[in-house]
C-alpha cells in the first residue's frame, strides 16, 4: 500500500504508576494503519492491547514517542477532541448512558459535539438503528436492552460521529455466547463498506472473515504481526504459540 | 397474627400527632403555644405595612406621616397614625373619678370623657418576675402591671400565697399605689355598663394621602403576620423555613464547588477542598455556629475591611498571571484556533474582576445581621457534608461514562453536564432530600444564637408561662409533620425518576 498511513504510532512507550510499582504497559510501540485496513489484536490479559487503542484516542497519555492520527499531532487540548472526534470507540462494557433512550444516545453527540439540529440528528440515529438491525428499540433505556443489542447502538452511537476509524476493545467479550454473532455481523458488514478498524477480540472467525493483518502482543510489545490465517495457524515466536495453545486447549 | 403485620409505628405516629392537634382545638395553652411558635398568622388583617411617608402639603410645604398603611381606596392611601386602645375597668377597681361634661355622682355616660384613679386589678396570676405581675383579668385581657405601682405588701393571694400558674389557679387582687401617674387613666367611655366601664384611651386616627403628592417613601416595611400578608411573618415556623432553604440552597452551591474540586486532580484545589471538608465534618454544628455567630462575625465586620484591598490586589494579580500563562502556553493557537487561544484567557479575567467585585462587596456590607451569621453558619457546615455527598454521587458513576464521552468528542465540562451530572442527581436525590430534613432540624440550634425561630420561640413561650409539655410538645409535632411530609415527598421523587429497566 502506497497510501500515507491513517495512524501513525511510533515507538510510544507508557508507564502506569501504581501503590504497587511501575507498570510498563507498552515498550516502544510502532504501528501504521493505512485506510480501509482491519486490524485484529489479539494478546494475553494485560498485555497493554487496552491501553494502545486508548492512547490512540488520548484517553490515556504516553510518556514518550508520537501517535499522528490522520494528520494530527496528538498534543492540544483542541486537536485531542478533533481526534477524538474522528475516531470513534466501543468499549467492552458498551457505556451506553444509562440515563438516555437509544435514540438519545445516538443523537447527544451529534448534537453537543457536530451542533446538528435536532431533526437531522435524529435522522441520522434512525438510519443507524436500522443499519445495526434494532430499529423498534429507538426509545428503549438501555436497561431494557439484552447485552448484543446495547453494543449494536454502541457502535451506533460511534457511527453517527461519521468518524474515519474505529476502535473496538474486546466488544464481544461481555456478551452472551448467543449474542456475539449479532455484533459480530454489524462489524463484518462495517468492514465490508470500508471502515479503518482496530479491533482487539479474539474471535477467530471474524479475524479469518475480516481483518487484513493480525497483531500479537505480550508484554506491552508487538511481538508478530501477519496475515491472520498464517499468523494464526504457523506462528513464529514461542509466546504465540503459548498464547495459542492456551486459548484452544479449553 | 394479621394485626402483628399491620404498621403499627405509622398508627402511633399518627395517633399522637392527632391527640397534638386535637389539643390545638380544645386546649387554650397549646393553642397559645401553637399561635405563639408559629408567628400568628391570624386569619385576616387590615394592617399591612409600617410606613413613614414625605408628602406634600397643600401650602407647598412638606411634611411626615408615620404609621401604619391600612388601606387603598383610588388615589387615597390611608395611613393610621394612632392605634385605638381601649380598656375595661370594673367600676369595683375604682377608687375616684371625674367625667367631663360633668355627671351625676360616680357616674359617666357614653362618650363623655373620664379621668380616674384605679385602686386595684384583679384576676388570675399567670406569671411573675423581679419586674412584673402578668395576669388574665376577669374579661380574658392579658395585662402587664408593673410592681412598681403596685402596693407590694398588700397584694392578696387565693389560695394563700400560691405560686403564677397559666392554668389560672392562682386568684389575686393587686392594690394599685395611688401615687403613681400610671394608675390614673383617662379617655373616651365606650360602654359604661352595670359593673364596668370601657374606656378608649386613645382615638384612631387615620390620614388620608394622596399618592400624588408623596415626595419620597422614608420606610415601608410588612407589619404583622397574617395570612394576607405573609411578608409580615418573620419569626417562628417561618424563619424556620425560611433559613432552611435559604441556607440549603447557599449550601448545595458550596458543596457541588467543593465537591467538584474533590475529585479535581489539580493538587492545589484537591487540598483545599480536602481540608473545608475534613475540619467542617469534624467540628460539632453547633460549635461551629457559635464560631460563626461569635467569633468569624467580630473578625468580618472588624478587620475583614481592612485586609480586602490588599486580598482584592492578589486576587487580580494571581488573575492575571493565569491569564499570561495561558496566553503563553496557547501562543501557537493564536492564528489557527482563536477561539482556544482566547477562551481560558477570557475566563480567567471574568474570574478575576468577579472575585474582586465579591470581595470589594463584602467588605462593604459584613457587618452582617444574625438572620444573615446564622444561614451562613449552617450553609457552610452542611457545604462540607454535601460535597461529600455530591463526591461520592459521582464517583459513583463509572470511569466509562466518562471515557464514552469523550471518546465521542465531548469536552470534560459538556461530559460533566450532560452525561454525569444528570446520573449523579438520580443518585443523590434521596440522600440530598434526607440531608434537607436534618439542615431542617438542625436549624433549631440557632437558637443559641437568640434567632426567634420555632425553638427559640418555643423556650420563650416555656420561660413566661412556666408551661413545658406544651411548647415542646407543640414544636416537636410540628417538626415531625415537616419532616415527615417531606420524606414521602422525597420518595416520591425517587420512585419518579428511577430508570427504566
Ligand atoms: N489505569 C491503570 N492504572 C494502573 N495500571 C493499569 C491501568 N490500566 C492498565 N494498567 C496496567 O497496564 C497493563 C496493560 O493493561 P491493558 O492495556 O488493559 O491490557 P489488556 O487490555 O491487554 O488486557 C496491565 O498490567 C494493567 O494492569
Ligand atoms: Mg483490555
Amino acid at each position: 500500500m502506497a497510501e500515507t498511513p491513517i495512524i501513525l504510532v511510533q515507538n510510544v512507550s507508557k508507564h502506569f504508576r501504581t501503590p504497587r510499582g511501575v507498570v510498563h504497559a507498552l515498550r516502544n510501540v510502532s504501528l501504521e494503519v493505512y485506510p480501509r485496513e482491519v486490524i485484529t489484536i489479539i494478546g494475553p490479559s494485560g498485555s497493554g492491547k487496552s491501553t494502545l487503542l486508548r492512547c490512540i484516542n488520548r484517553l490515556e497519555t504516553f510518556d514518550s514517542g508520537a501517535i499522528i492520527v490522520d494528520g494530527i499531532a496528538l498534543d492540544t487540548a483542541a486537536n485531542i477532541n478533533r481526534v477524538r472526534a474522528e475516531v470513534g470507540m466501543v468499549f467492552q462494557s458498551f457505556n451506553l448512558f444509562p440515563n438516555y433512550t437509544a435514540l438519545e444516545n445516538i443523537c447527544l453527540a451529534q448534537r453537543v459535539v457536530r451542533k446538528r439540529s435536532r431533526k437531522e440528528a435524529i435522522e441520522i440515529a434512525r438510519a443507524l438503528l436500522a443499519k445495526v438491525g434494532i430499529p423498534e428499540k429507538a426509545d428503549a433505556y438501555p436497561g431494557q436492552l439484552s447485552g448484543g443489542q446495547q453494543q449494536r447502538v454502541a457502535i451506533a452511537r460511534a457511527l453517527a460521529m461519521q468518524p474515519k476509524i474505529m476502535l473496538f476493545d474486546e466488544p464481544t467479550s461481555a456478551l452472551d455466547p448467543e449474542m456475539i454473532k449479532e455484533v459480530l455481523d454489524v462489524m463484518l458488514q462495517l468492514a465490508a463498506e470500508g471502515m479503518t478498524m482496530l479491533v482487539v477480540s479474539h474471535e477467530m472467525g471474524f479475524a479469518r472473515a475480516a481483518a487484513s493483518r493480525a497483531i500479537f502482543m505480550d508484554q506491552g510489545e508487538i511481538v508478530e504481526q501477519g496475515d491472520p490465517q498464517t499468523l494464526f495457524t504457523a506462528p513464529q515466536s514461542e509466546r504465540m504459540k503459548i498464547f495459542l495453545s492456551k486459548i484452544i486447549k479449553h | 397474627m394479621r394485626l402483628a403485620r399491620l404498621p403499627w409505628w405509622a398508627i402511633i405516629i399518627v395517633a399522637g400527632l392527632a391527640i397534638v392537634f386535637y389539643s390545638f382545638f380544645t386546649s387554650p395553652l397549646y393553642r397559645r403555644a401553637l399561635i405563639f411558635v408559629t408567628d400568628d398568622p391570624r386569619l385576616t388583617t387590615t394592617r399591612f405595612a409600617n410606613v413613614i411617608y414625605d408628602v406634600r402639603t397643600d401650602e407647598g410645604g412638606i411634611r411626615r406621616v408615620e404609621g401604619v398603611f391600612v388601606g387603598q381606596r383610588g388615589d387615597i392611601l390611608n395611613v393610621e397614625t394612632s392605634r385605638q386602645v381601649t380598656i375595661r375597668v370594673p367600676r369595683a377597681d375604682i377608687a375616684a373619678l371625674s367625667c367631663e361634661p360633668p355627671a351625676s355622682e360616680g357616674d359617666c355616660p357614653v362618650d363623655a370623657t373620664i379621668t380616674l384613679l384605679r385602686a386595684q386589678i384583679s384576676g388570675f396570676l399567670i406569671f411573675e418576675d423581679m419586674g412584673r405581675f402578668r395576669i388574665v383579668t376577669d374579661d380574658g385581657e392579658r395585662q402587664e402591671v408593673r410592681k412598681f405601682d403596685v402596693i407590694i405588701d398588700a397584694v392578696q393571694r387565693t389560695p394563700e400565697n400560691c405560686p403564677p400558674s397559666p392554668e389560672a389557679r392562682c386568684r389575686v387582687v393587686l392594690p394599685l399605689n395611688p401615687e403613681r401617674e400610671a394608675n390614673q387613666l383617662s379617655g373616651t367611655v365606650l360602654e359604661a355598663n352595670a359593673d364596668d366601664f370601657l374606656i378608649e384611651l386613645a382615638p384612631e386616627v387615620i390620614v388620608p394621602v394622596r399618592q400624588s403628592d408623596i415626595v419620597a417613601v422614608v420606610r415601608y416595611t410588612p407589619a404583622e403576620c397574617a395570612l394576607n400578608n405573609l411578608v409580615g411573618c418573620d419569626s417562628g415556623i417561618f424563619l424556620t423555613l425560611f433559613v432552611a432553604v435559604i441556607a440549603f440552597a447557599l449550601a448545595v452551591v458550596i458543596g457541588l464547588v467543593a465537591g467538584l474540586m474533590r475529585i479535581s486532580d489539580n493538587p492545589i484545589l484537591y487540598n483545599a477542598a480536602t481540608v473545608y471538608v475534613e475540619v467542617l465534618r469534624g467540628v460539632p454544628l453547633l460549635v461551629t455556629l457559635l464560631f460563626v455567630n461569635f467569633a468569624l462575625y467580630v473578625w468580618l465586620r472588624d478587620e475583614f475591611p481592612k485586609i480586602a484591598p490588599t486580598l482584592q490586589l492578589i486576587i487580580a494579580a494571581l488573575a492575571l498571571i493565569v491569564a499570561l500563562s495561558q496566553a503563553w502556553s496557547k501562543r501557537a493557537l493564536l492564528k489557527s484556533e482563536p477561539s482556544s487561544f482566547w477562551q481560558p484567557i477570557v475566563a480567567a479575567a471574568i474570574m478575576g474582576t468577579t472575585l474582586v467585585a465579591v470581595t470589594g462587596l463584602f467588605a462593604a456590607n459584613s457587618d452582617l445581621p444574625p438572620l444573615s451569621r446564622g444561614i451562613l453558619g449552617l450553609a457552610i457546615c452542611y457545604g462540607a457534608y454535601l460535597a461529600e455527598l455530591f463526591r461520592a454521587g459521582i464517583q459513583s458513576i463509572g470511569r466509562g461514562q466518562m471515557e464514552a464521552a469523550r471518546s465521542l468528542g465531548m469536552s470534560y465540562l459538556q461530559a460533566m453536564r450532560y452525561i454525569i451530572l444528570p446520573q449523579a442527581f438520580r443518585v443523590v436525590l434521596p440522600p440530598l432530600g434526607n440531608e434537607f430534613i436534618a439542615m431542617l432540624k438542625d436549624t433549631a440550634l440557632l437558637t443559641v444564637i437568640a434567632l426567634p425561630e420555632m425553638t427559640q420561640r418555643a423556650r420563650i413561650f416555656a420561660a413566661d408561662t412556666f408551661r413545658v409539655f406544651e411548647p415542646y410538645i407543640t414544636i416537636g409535632a410540628l417538626y415531625l409533620c415537616m419532616t415527615l411530609l417531606l420524606s414521602v415527598l422525597v420518595r416520591a421523587a425517587e420512585r419518579r425518576l428511577a430508570l427504566p429497566r
